[in-house]
Order: structure tokens, then C-alpha cells, then sequence
């Protein structure tokens, strides 16, 4: 009974879960715009990969000029960003280690740069913190990837220390066998007054 | 019978605890169909081959067959990768030949046309939405995702339903006892004569195929995207089985897999006759619970979206 058990168990291990797993993957820059006392929004920056910019081009870039002018802009917010509002934009902001609620993106703008598909928006947040600001960007689906830049800014806080770091609290386990690879963890960018 | 039906049961737990959609978010009408604590990380890997390619598709015009050939070289490669990930039917198919005994050439015809299922529906899809629907590709193949996502799932359902049906009812009409008193897994027959074991039909073998390679690969559609992007959209079928063929690597050793636990257990216990014949009736229902429960938890997720 104890090899069949095993065997039971070999096999649900090594059949994968049918979790989505990501089809688009992006390079995430973020800016944390801050004053004395709060947080007041984040600047998000999302560069795409080769497949999703492609897929992009062929919809919204009607003129085949590889630009995106302000029509398409509009058409592209419309038909491949607005909907994110229901995933929190992949964003989440936890201020002194309480999260907040994520708000509707505005200052929305797209463009083709590099050959790459790039999103421009702004989140508002406008909250007060005292010790720490923490965002992290993820999509819990993991239909997408999301690769935060070691780069974030940080403005109106000149003394405030930013570092990137390994959010080990939050895991997604994407791979076959629940091995020690098969387990990840999102980065966040946290800054301390 | 009630072991049988308590791992039944826990296998199918087990599998609930995990959500299953892949719906697009930046495209959908809606939130995410479950939540969950989970974060993301970037397999760096899948994404440098993606950019690779996509590089080697801009510049395909100038460099040449040798470019294209490296193309779908690496696009073998990103199947592989891809494929290691969830989805792809995997569980399905471990499923489906843990449940049914079937010959390697079986197995790997099985697989390789759910591989080769997978890209093909993704490249019909992709070039008919932008050639002949004149549509948006990201929306109609989302929507067509959905579609067939739904009829493949009730494939899968009936197939698993019937293939459980149809062991439960074996198991009750040949052993009413505790114990088998002969020995018939192995595809060895009964004392009675009788070859007992359920092997894979031609029909069964083809519902398996369409539950498990009607979805469209959203990598194949990425791929084919920037093959008509880049001016060369013919690329994209070569691109298509490249990937296609990655996949397969990965889905035959998923089929494998099922087989080869089943097999394990019953050379096992090939001397002890009652425990081989509950280890037998174990895998068949056992394996096709999971194909049920697999079916299942993506149909809750049509529901809860």
C-alpha cells in the first residue's frame, strides 16, 4: 500500500498544476513621488517583450507608421490597459506594513521605442506614512511576468533610503514539482525615512 | 473501495487548491477569477529566448535562412521551457495513461499530436483573426482562447467521467471481495481467461488529442505575431512547429510519467495478487479522478469568471 501511496503521490507531483503561467513578460520602473508625510503617487514604467508588442502593433497601430499617435494611444488604453484596474495595475502598496487601496491610473501613454512596447501611467495614492513605503508589482494570475528595475526613483524625499528587495512572505509556485526552483518570490521597492 | 474513493477525493483537493485560467488581463472584461497570495517572478530564461527570437524574426529577411533556422531552433527551445511551466494538458494526459494501460507508440502519438494540437490551433487562430476577420488579434484570440478552452474542458470532462464510469463499474462487477484472487494486471488475463485491463481506444485517444491540444498556445501566438509584424508572416508557421515540437519533449514525458507510475506500482506488487489488483483498480480510477477533477476545477473557473 505504501509504494502505491508513493507512486499516487510520484505522479500528482510530477503532473503540473494548470495555473496560467506567464505569456507576457515586461520590465517594470517605478517612481515613488513622496513629500514630508505621505506618499502622493507611484510613476509606473512597463517595457514589453517582443511577442506583446508585436501582438500590439498588429491592433492598435493602424497606420503601420511604428508609432503610436494620440488616437491610437487612446484606443490602446481602451483595449489593453483599462482592464488592469481590476488587477490593481499588478501593483501593490503597503505603507508602515498596511495595505493600501490602489486607484484608478491616470496619465496614461503608450509608445513604440526601441522596438518595444512602452506603458507610461500614474497611480495615485496620496496616503500618509510615518517609517516605511513599500511597492511591490505582481500578477497574481502569473499570465504576466514582472521584472522590477534595481533603478526605482524616489522624489520630494532627499533623505529617504530606497532598496530593492525579495519579498519572501509572498510566494507563487509555477513549476511541476514543487522543487526549491519551482518556488519564487516578487521583488519590492521599499523606502525608509 | 473506500481507500480508493479517499484518494480519489484527496487528489481532487489537492488539485482544487490551485486556480487555473489563463484569461489576458490587459485585454478581458473582468477581474481575476480567484485570488490568491501568490506573486510573480520572471523565468529569465523563457523571456531571453522570447526576446531572442523576436530579434532574430525582426532581421529575418536580412540574415537569412541562417537566422530563420536558428529561429526555430531556439523556438524549440522556448517550448521546452514553456512547457516545464503549468499547463500544457500535462495533467491530463498523466491522467489519462495512468488510468489506461497503452503502448509507447500510443503514448507518443497521443502526446505529439496534443503538442502539435497546442500550436496549430494557435496559428489558425492568430492568422485567421488578422487575415480574414480583420479583427484585433489579442481580442479574438483571447475570445477564441475561451471558446475552445471551454469545449476542450468538456472533452476532457467526458472523457474522465467515462473512463471512471466505466473502472468503478469493473471494480464492482469483477470484484466483489476484499481481494482479487488471481493476478491480472500487466495485461495478464484472470483464472477465468479473461483480459480484465481497459486499454485506450481509437476514440477515447482522440478526445484526449482535442481536450488536450484544442487551446491555443499563447506562445505560438506570440511568435506568429511578430512573424506578421516583421513582414515575414509565412515564418510563422515554422516558428510554430518549432515550439510545437519543444512542447511535445515535455508532454510525452508527461504521458510517460502516468504510465510509468502505474507500471512502477504493479511490478511492485506482481506477487502479491490482492494488492496488485487494488493497485490496478487505484490507477484507474485514481488517474481518471484526475482528469476529472482537472476538467472540473477549469469549469469552476468559467463560473467564478
Amino acid at each position: 500500500m505504501k509504494v502505491i501511496a508513493m507512486s499516487a503521490l510520484a505522479l500528482v507531483l510530477a503532473s503540473a498544476t494548470a495555473m496560467a503561467h506567464p505569456h507576457v513578460f515586461l520590465e517594470s520602473r517605478i517612481e515613488l513621488s513622496m513629500d514630508d508625510h505621505s506618499l502622493n503617487h507611484v510613476l509606473v514604467e512597463w517595457r514589453f517583450d517582443a511577442g506583446f508588442t508585436a501582438m500590439v502593433r498588429l491592433d492598435f497601430d493602424a497606420d503601420r507608421d511604428g508609432r503610436l499617435d494620440p488616437t491610437e494611444v487612446a484606443a490602446v488604453e481602451d483595449g489593453a490597459f483599462r482592464n488592469l484596474r481590476n488587477y490593481d495595475y499588478f501593483t501593490r502598496v503597503r505603507l508602515d506594513g498596511r495595505e493600501v487601496a490602489i486607484r484608478d491610473a491616470t496619465d496614461f501613454r503608450a509608445s513604440l521605442e526601441d522596438g518595444a512596447l512602452v506603458y507610461r501611467f500614474r497611480l495615485p495614492v496620496a496616503a500618509r506614512f510615518s517609517r516605511e513605503a513599500a511597492v511591490a508589482q505582481f500578477d497574481d494570475t502569473y499570465y504576466t511576468a514582472i521584472a522590477l528595475t534595481p533603478d526605482a526613483g524616489v522624489s520630494g524625499a532627499p533623505d529617504a533610503a530606497v532598496e530593492l528587495r525579495r519579498d519572501s512572505r509572498t510566494a507563487i509556485r509555477y513549476a511541476p514539482a514543487d522543487s526549491g526552483s519551482a518556488t519564487t518570490y516578487p521583488d519590492e521597492v521599499v523606502v525608509r525615512r | 473501495m473506500k481507500r480508493i474513493l479517499i484518494l480519489a477525493f484527496l487528489l481532487s483537493a489537492w488539485l482544487f487548491s490551485t486556480d487555473i485560467l489563463a484569461a489576458n488581463p490587459f485585454t478581458g472584461s473582468g477581474a481575476p477569477a480567484a485570488e490568491s497570495s501568490g506573486g510573480a517572478a520572471v523565468p529569465e530564461a523563457q523571456r531571453g529566448l522570447f526576446d531572442r527570437i523576436g530579434g532574430l524574426i525582426a532581421g529575418a529577411r536580412e540574415g537569412g535562412v541562417a537566422a530563420t533556422a536558428l529561429a526555430v531552433l531556439l523556438a524549440g527551445a522556448y517550448g521546452v521551457l514553456h512547457a516545464l511551466g503549468p499547463g500544457h494538458r500535462k495533467t491530463l494526459l498523466a491522467g489519462y495513461f495512468a488510468a489506461q494501460p497503452a503502448s509507447v507508440a500510443t503514448i507518443v502519438g497521443a502526446a505529439l499530436a496534443v503538442a502539435l494540437l497546442h500550436g496549430a490551433s494557435a496559428a489558425a487562430v492568430t492568422y485567421g483573426a488578422y487575415y480574414l476577420l480583420r479583427g484585433s488579434v489579442l481580442a479574438s484570440t483571447a475570445q477564441a482562447g475561451r471558446v475552445l478552452e471551454l469545449i476542450s474542458l468538456l472533452v476532457a470532462l467526458g472523457l474522465g467521467a467515462g473512463i471512471l464510469v466505466r473502472g468503478l463499474r469493473r471494480s464492482a462487477a469483477t470484484h466483489p471481495g476484499a481481494a482479487c484472487c488471481h493476478v491480472h494486471a500487466l495485461g495478464q488475463t484472470g483464472d477465468d481467461g479473461s483480459a480484465h485491463r481497459r486499454t485506450t481506444s481509437a476514440r477515447s485517444s482522440l478526445a484526449l488529442v482535442i481536450a488536450g491540444g484544442l487551446v491555443p498556445c499563447p506562445g505560438v501566438v506570440s511568435m506568429i505575431a511578430m512573424t506578421i509584424a516583421a513582414g515575414v508572416p509565412g515564418l510563422g508557421l515554422l516558428v510554430a512547429a518549432g515550439v510545437s515540437s519543444g512542447t511535445a519533449i515535455v508532454v510525452i514525458a508527461a504521458a510517460f510519467a502516468g504510465r510509468g507510475a502505474r507500471a512502477a506500482a504493479e511490478r511492485a506488487l506482481v506477487r502479491r495478487a490482492g494488492a496488485l489488483a487494488l493497485a490496478a483498480r487505484v490507477f484507474s480510477i485514481g488517474g481518471a479522478g484526475l482528469m476529472l477533477a482537472f476538467a472540473l476545477r477549469g469549469l469552476a473557473g468559467f463560473v467564478v469568471a
